[in-house]
């Protein structure tokens, strides 16, 4: 009991102090800082991850790791922007990042849709439950 | 604080187009939706790199991306016959395999809140050093068509602090390039070539 | 003297062209014929510079001091004693009782010099302990060099091996023509090559051993060569598996010569065993503790008769024919078979303390040499009879070893490489030559030869005599000598002697009279040739080049072209010459000098038999020498009236004395024997051990099935589905995260006494412009 009224008073007077939480939502619309960068790449990848999880498509699955990739892209881009706003040293670094992500994607990109169109020509089928050789 | 006022209005819109063209990525039953709902999603992110002054980010982006590799995408549909894919489009663990990544999801972005609400260092304010570069008003005298500062700086970097990852990417690709070639021959080619 | 290196290099080099380039780069016959035969010359003409050097290395006397001044040292450490003897102050060291009036006269003694060429360091093995013997108790440093030692014996050994190795390999390129795999041929004669210069220069027992393998290895490739033939491949397998057995001893020889003398190099090992007493005669001496040397020598003995093919390892060769004939003729006629002899003569001061392995070589070698010959004289097939010859006469070289004299045994070798490299060669080509297809071995489809082809039945005829021991072919001086010592053995009592010179004495004319009917049946008598498969309808033998048509009928036999006479002639010509190098002094009262005695001399131990000095010329040498002389003429007249003379007796003879013929055309039953009681007890015992493994097996099985039913859970999760795997890849992430993340959740929203933390809206409203 105790405890639970400590808890309250400490609850009330952080609420006196501090703005109501309206005022902190339209707060936060109208100033976009970093972590709104991350929450959205942090949906996008989730997202990304669902699609490699349930879809039978593999060319749908390689979409969806592109989905991943550039999530994470944005997660790099958003960093460097911060740490140039902060004068960082090396601030350029999330570009060299993303753009050496970019190559990687490309490069998987033909390399798997490589693979797909020579597992096609083998199997006649592109369906993600229907290959289960992996356990051989 | 990195977007204010109108860029924050944008902010807000490209958010929306991303977030719900990346929804039908995943969720659309035809490839090909699939594909052209992935070009939405990627070119609003090419504007968010926009706002965040990438701009040579987002032109590769706009370039490599939905230039090249959703071409690639768009192409291999023609080539391969996806119809049973396309009645039934999600496996038999769908409900597990999206309930995961939503919590995979969630554990993200209450790491985000968490870093948050520790206060951060996301809401601090730019350092005047680099207010007064952005704030300064461009040069009247300057030529037409200067590459922007920080492209400038982003080619210095990637040329200098890594000149090694860039050779190593260049051979990457290389390798991709032939690794392709050889997977991508049927089997009368192979037997012409080999 | 860093050519002694070359010697097995060039082969080996030969080896590595044709065997991995030949092929590849197209190269002609005429080309892999030429490289092989190059890296042989090139080995002889190495060979011959390096013995020729060495020979002027040997009587330096600054050598033969540093060289008595080791052996000193080595002696004392096996003795157990400091040093005494020193070069320079030349004080008598204390020499066991035995040693000691010998080394006072041998102030003159020349000690063998070898000369050791270190390539590098092979086995390091760090220090070990001694454990049998004289030394047991003191450590030595185990370390095996690979190292090639020169020194009078080996050679002598390279001198005649790579020569007699040219003109076979001269010769090859005749008999080998048109076949499919020629360079394959070729490789393998090189890589044996090289194996035998690495056995025969070997400084130490793992360096022959690695030839020993190594030679075994070709000699198994070469009696397989054709592949097609189901036979070969059998006689490959049989040659190597007989062989192991001897390896076997020579390995478990290896260990003990280490464990004794706390080294494997051959100059340390015998230098000390010369320090050592003789050991006692008799089965007393089969033990490690009585008989050290003893044991060793009987192991080594049973390699040495694995790979000369003597009882009871001896049935491999006569199967080893199914090679092609030049390799029966390098392999397992001249130079192979002989290592076994070469390692006897190598270790002669271990054998010298141990009488009772004498004994043992002795009585096998003259055993051996009699079986061989009897199952000699009804063998059809051409090459088999040659091999049975082969054992025989190895079984001599090995009696003149087990009596004690070394020299006549090497000299055997060296006169047999010559003469029976030469009969080998002579029978490839009547086989190449004697019928259509270039196959045919059997005897009975020769006959009158000699009108085809002169200069094989001439110079085949060289040999004849030489292996007949006709005076003064070259087998005379040899074999003659090895009955002359057996006579006067000094290791035996003199009845042994004259046991085994009887009966070395019968199997001479035993071996006059196979070989004349071998030659006989090929070369004179009715033309039987027309009478062979090769012309009958719809013959099945497959000899892989494919004409299964009967052969015309105006077949005639045709003389080999110059590539395969010439060696023929070249080989004849040292039957003839060879044996000058050797005679015995005995007969010439030394006005002719022994030059390989006197060559030899130094690498044979003569502490204990002393030789005697040669009294003017002995008589009763020249009776025995005629007696056999006689003997072998008589038998050689014996063989030419009954298969040229009186051809239809021999089938009578056989039907009278059936029993005696089965036997030796049966090979003393010795097959059905080794099938039946050594085969069949393998089986019985391996039976009642598959019970053993049974009962084992079942509790293994146990385990293994219940780990097997364990798994059932873990198996099923293998779906093979990679979207199975991601999920649970996604659900350890997700894991990972909220296992990382917990601590600090709970911090933020369960706080509990700690200071809470900074309150954030302040730093937020002061991030407000």
């Amino acid at each position: 009991m105790m405890t639970f009224l400590a808890l309250a008073a400490s609850w009330a007077a952080r609420q006196a102090s501090e703005p109501s939480l309206m005022e902190r939502y339209v707060q936060g619309l109208k100033e976009v800082d970093a972590s709104k960068f991350l929450v959205l790449s942090a949906i996008i990848f989730s997202l990304g991850m669902g699609g490699v999880l349930i879809r039978r498509n593999i060319i749908v699955i390689f979409m969806s790791v592109e989905l991943m990739l550039s999530a994470a892209n944005l997660n790099f881009i958003a960093f460097a922007r911060y740490w140039q706003t902060q004068g960082g040293l090396y601030a350029y670094n999330g570009h060299v990042m993303t753009i050496f992500v970019i190559v990687v994607a490309a490069a998987e990109a033909a390399l798997g849709l490589g693979l797909l169109l020579a597992l096609y020509r083998n199997r006649e089928t592109i369906a993600a439950d229907e290959i289960n050789l992996l356990k051989w | 604080m990195l977007l204010v006022g109108w860029e924050a209005v944008f902010f807000w819109m490209l958010t929306l187009v991303a977030l719900f063209a990346a929804v039908f990525t995943v969720s659309a039953r035809n490839p090909v939706h699939c594909a052209l709902f992935l070009i939405s999603t990627l070119i609003a992110k090419g504007a968010l790199f926009l706002l965040l002054r990438a701009e040579f980010v987002a032109g590769a982006q706009i370039l490599v991306y939905v230039g090249g590799i959703l071409v690639l995408f768009l192409f291999v549909l023609m080539l391969v016959n996806t119809r049973s894919e396309v009645e039934n489009p999600f496996n038999r663990q769908d409900k597990v395999g999206a309930f995961i990544a939503a919590l995979v999801g969630l554990a993200i972005l209450g790491a985000v809140t968490y870093t948050q609400q520790r206060g951060g260092f996301f809401k601090t304010k730019p350092s005047a050093d680099r207010m007064a570069i952005e704030n300064a008003k461009p040069d009247p005298n300057a030529p037409a068509g200067v590459i922007s500062a920080d492209t400038e700086t982003l080619g210095v970097t990637l040329y200098t602090r890594a000149v090694l990852p860039f050779e190593i990417a260049s051979v990457l690709l290389l390798m991709a390039i032939v690794g392709s070639v050889l997977l991508a021959r049927d089997r009368r080619q192979e037997e012409t070539y080999d | 003297m860093y050519l002694v290196a070359l010697v097995p290099f060039f082969p080996l080099l030969g080896f590595i062209v044709n065997g991995l380039f030949a092929k590849r780069l197209g190269f002609s016959e005429k080309v892999i014929g030429a490289i092989a035969c190059a890296m042989v010359a090139a080995s002889f003409v190495c060979s011959a510079a390096a013995v020729y050097e060495f020979s002027r290395h040997a009587r330096d006397n600054k050598v033969q001091a540093a060289a008595k001044q080791r052996e000193a040292e080595l002696q004392a450490r096996i003795l157990g004693q400091g040093v005494a003897y020193d070069a320079k102050t030349d004080t008598k060291r204390e020499a066991p009782e035995h040693k000691s009036d010998d080394h006072k006269e041998g102030a003159h003694e020349v000690v063998a010099t070898p000369y050791v060429v270190t390539l590098f360091e092979w086995m390091p093995g760090g220090t070990l302990r001694l454990t049998l013997g004289a030394s047991a108790g003191q450590t030595a440093e185990f370390s095996v060099k690979w190292a090639y030692q020169l020194d009078q014996l080996s050679g002598l050994y390279i001198l005649f091996v790579t020569f007699v190795a040219f003109f076979i390999h001269l010769f090859a390129i005749g008999y080998m023509h048109g076949d499919p795999s020629f360079h394959r041929f070729f490789a393998y004669l090189n890589l044996f090559m090289f194996m035998m210069l690495n056995l025969v220069l070997g400084a130490n027992f793992l360096m022959t051993f690695v030839g020993w393998e190594g030679v075994g290895l070709a000699s198994y490739l070469l009696i397989g060569y054709y592949l097609k033939k189901p036979e070969a491949g059998t006689a490959a397998k049989k040659a190597f598996v007989m062989n192991r057995v001897g390896d076997f001893g020579l390995m478990l020889a290896m260990m003990a010569t280490f464990a004794v003398f706390g080294t494997l190099d051959y100059a340390d090992v015998m230098a000390m065993a010369k320090a050592l007493p003789q050991e006692p005669f008799g089965l007393a001496a089969l033990s490690f503790t009585t008989g050290t040397l003893t044991v060793i020598a009987l192991l080594i003995f049973l390699g040495a008769a694995g790979k000369s093919a003597q009882i009871p390892l001896y049935t491999w060769l006569p199967d080893a024919m199914a090679g092609p004939t030049p390799v029966s003729a390098l392999i397992h006629a001249a130079t192979m078979v002989t290592a076994g002899v070469y390692l006897v003569a190598r270790c002669n001061p271990l054998f010298q303390r141990a009488p009772t392995a004498m004994l043992t070589v002795a009585v096998i070698g003259i055993a051996t040499a009699f079986v061989a010959a009897t199952i000699g004289i009804t063998q059809t097939d051409i090459k088999k009879a040659l091999a049975y010859s082969t054992v025989s006469q190895l079984g001599y070289m090995f009696v003149g070893c087990g009596v004690g004299a070394f020299v006549a045994g090497v000299f055997h070798v060296v006169t047999h490489a010559f003469f029976k490299a030469q009969l080998f060669l002579g029978s490839g080509s009547v086989i190449h030559g004697g019928s259509p297809s270039g196959h045919q071995q059997e005897m009975t489809y020769y006959g009158n030869f000699r009108k085809y082809m002169p200069i094989t039945f001439a110079t085949m005829m060289l040999s004849l005599f030489a292996i007949c021991g006709i005076i003064p072919f070259a087998g005379f001086f040899s074999k003659d000598e090895i009955l002359a010592k057996t006579l006067h053995t000094p290791v035996f009592s003199h009845e042994v002697g004259l046991a085994l010179y009887a009966l070395g004495f019968l199997t001479a004319g035993v071996t006059a009279f196979y070989m004349t009917r071998l030659m006989c049946l090929t070369f004179f008598g009715k033309e039987r040739f027309l009478e062979g498969p090769d012309f009958q309808e719809g013959h099945s033998e497959d000899h892989g080049d494919g004409h299964h048509a009967p052969a015309s009928k105006d077949f005639h036999p045709h003389e080999s072209p110059l590539v395969m006479t010439l060696p023929l002639m070249v080989l004849g010509a040292f039957a003839v010459v060879a044996g000058f190098a050797g005679v015995s002094e005995e007969l010439t009262g030394g006005a002719f000098p022994n030059y390989v005695h006197h060559w030899l001399a130094p690498v044979m131990d003569a502490t204990l038999y002393p030789e005697k000095p040669v009294a003017g010329v002995n008589w009763t040498e020249w009776l025995l020498a005629g007696a056999s002389v006689v003997w072998a003429l008589v038998m050689m007249g014996l063989a030419y009236f009954l298969y040229v003379i009186r051809p239809e007796l021999p089938e009578k003879l056989a039907q009278t004395l059936r029993p005696l013929y089965t036997l030796s055309y049966r090979k003393w039953f010795w097959d059905e024997f080794i099938d039946v009681y050594l085969v069949g007890a393998f089986k019985k015992l391996s039976l009642g051990a598959w019970g053993v493994d049974f009962v084992v097996d079942s509790i293994v099985n146990l385990f293994a099935w219940l780990a097997r039913a364990s798994s059932v859970i873990f198996r099923t999760v293998q779906t093979g589905l990679m979207q199975n795997y991601a999920l649970v890849m996604a659900l350890g992430i997700f894991l990972f995260i909220a296992g990382m993340g917990y601590p600090l959740f709970k911090e933020l929203f369960m706080p509990t006494d700690r200071p809470s933390p900074p309150p954030t809206p302040q730093t937020s409203r002061a991030a407000q412009p």
